[in-house]
């Protein structure tokens, strides 16, 4: 690859609630970019508050010529228009296929990260391609967490990461994720291998963090892709800790046959807000991360943060000025996290992310 | 705190939060399959109402009350609401379909059977305990 510094930089859907976020971050650390996205009225608006960016483009990149001459126009996407699963999944395909480029998601989405490593590594590596998914809160955490963790590759029985937040209402795109959510079928690490679940076999008692009275449910995030193929654990999986009476709410019917993308159009005509700032710094996360190795040793880390789409705004940030101060040391499908081996605990000091309490 | 004031208020925040209509909206309308919301949205929908009323609510607050009236017998057992959880709902959830309060209904089932004067029963019941408190 050439010299980073000379890229040619796009957000896609830099308009939207978290997009807005990471432009304002990188804007105001000296980083220049281009925005697109499928609304033209949106880019206009976004334009006009953000004056300094290159320029705006109408791009909707579901549509594969659009898709292929955006890849073609631009070294470094940022892509931040979820949800993935549905509308992106070709997009990074399109990506794996185009040599020398650099993809980075904020996707929280497991399968669409999943699908990624398993369909997009050899060709992206072939092309000489970086593509890294989920560089947000929560899994870019995570997977950070992981890292202090494992010191050896090989012995790793169990890798689990329990997430307990506090008045977190979602933006309208993570809302509109989660509700699209029922058309997936997920799946958790079982002797090595990916496997679908029932969500009551796994729902489980807490025992650790002062959360002593509440349950575990599952709760897949892209950490155990992550997990799965990073350090090859027996078993992975992410929990939502919520109180017992929360949990009867959880149910095993979840999933529903059907057209995911026809939901998609009719919620996109809602008018959603997303939390006000006033509303977001008091939003607050405690992340477990906790490893079993094969000899039964147990390591547990404990962090917490508060408004988390600011910490995604401040991880894309750090990730980029990583890119753009060095030649990638990896290509293919690489989690966030690699790019800061023996510098974890200063980036999670960077992107505001404390650590509690290490076992 | 009357039904009357505060229907109006759900009402305003569903428009915001689902997008239809608050004048399509009616007291005895089922949230999940008449306004089409889901759980994702209700939680949203409670957030509002948080903000708006300076309280704090929860899905589970439906059934706070069952299950503080049941103190000494369980309201659910592995999630299936017992005989005499389903008496109690019957009490305090009057707005509910008497015929679907039905043995076997699991608490993940009853939720889908909530109204929009469900939501502003629990409102009413969170503001009248707010003013107790600040009352002591």
């Amino acid at each position: 690859m050439n010299s980073i510094s000379e890229k040619k930089i796009v957000v896609v859907g830099g308009y939207g609630y978290t997009g807005k976020l990471i432009c304002t971050q990188l804007l105001s650390q000296g980083i220049t970019f281009s925005i697109v996205g499928r609304d033209q009225t949106k880019l206009t608006e976004f334009e006009i508050e953000f004056q300094t960016i290159k320029s705006i483009h109408q791009v909707d990149i579901s549509k594969k010529e659009e898709a292929q001459k955006l890849i073609n126009d631009f070294d470094i996407i940022i892509n931040c228009a979820g949800p993935f699963t549905e509308e992106s999944q070709e997009f990074v395909r399109l990506v794996s296929l185009s040599e020398n480029k650099i993809y980075l998601d904020i996707s929280g989405e497991s399968e669409f990260v999943k699908k990624s490593f398993e369909e997009n590594n050899s060709d992206a590596q072939q092309n000489n391609t970086l593509l890294i998914h989920a560089c947000a809160f929560e899994s870019f955490v995570a997977d950070l967490a992981l890292q202090i963790l494992v010191d050896s590759e090989n012995n790793i029985e169990t890798i689990n990461s329990y997430y307990y937040f506090e008045n977190s209402r979602p933006s309208p795109g993570t809302r509109l994720t989660m509700k699209l959510s029922k058309y997936r079928k997920y799946h958790q690490i079982k002797n090595q291998n990916w496997h679908s679940y029932k969500v009551s076999d796994e729902i489980h008692t807490v025992d650790f963090g002062g959360f002593e009275n509440n349950v575990a449910v599952p709760y897949p995030l892209p950490d155990i892709a992550f997990a799965f193929y990073n350090y090859k654990p027996k078993n992975a999986m992410s929990y939502l800790i919520v109180s017992k009476q929360e949990s009867l709410f959880f149910s095993d019917d979840a999933y529903k046959e059907g057209n995911a993308s026809q939901e998609l159009q009719q919620l996109r005509l809602r008018k959603t807000q997303g939390p006000t700032v006033e509303e977001r710094v008091k939003q607050k996360c405690h992340l477990f991360v906790h490893i079993t190795l094969a000899d039964k040793t147990e390591r547990q880390l404990h962090l917490e943060t508060i408004d988390m789409y600011k910490v995604t705004a401040k991880a894309i940030s750090c990730l980029m000025h990583r890119l753009i101060e060095e030649k990638p040391i990896k290509i293919g499908v690489v989690s966030p996290a690699f790019f800061f081996r023996g510098e974890e605990k200063i980036i999670l000091e960077k992107i505001s992310v404390q650590i509690f309490q290490t076992n | 705190m009357q039904l009357e004031e505060v229907i109006v208020i759900v009402k305003e925040v569903i428009e915001k939060s689902i997008g239809i209509s608050k004048d399509s909206i009616a007291l005895d309308d089922t949230l999940f399959d008449k306004i089409g919301m889901d759980s994702i949205d209700l939680v949203d929908v409670l957030f509002e109402l948080e903000a708006h009323y300076d309280v704090e609510l929860k899905i589970s607050d439906f059934e706070t009350r069952a299950r503080e009236e049941m103190s000494n017998e369980p309201y659910e057992i592995n999630g299936v609401i017992t005989s005499k959880g389903l008496e109690v709902l019957r009490k305090y959830m009057t707005e509910l379909d008497p015929n679907k309060l039905v043995e076997g209904l699991t608490v993940h089932q009853l939720i889908k059977l909530l109204t929009v004067h469900s939501l502003c029963k629990i409102v009413i019941h969170k503001l009248e305990e707010k003013s107790k408190n600040t009352a002591n």
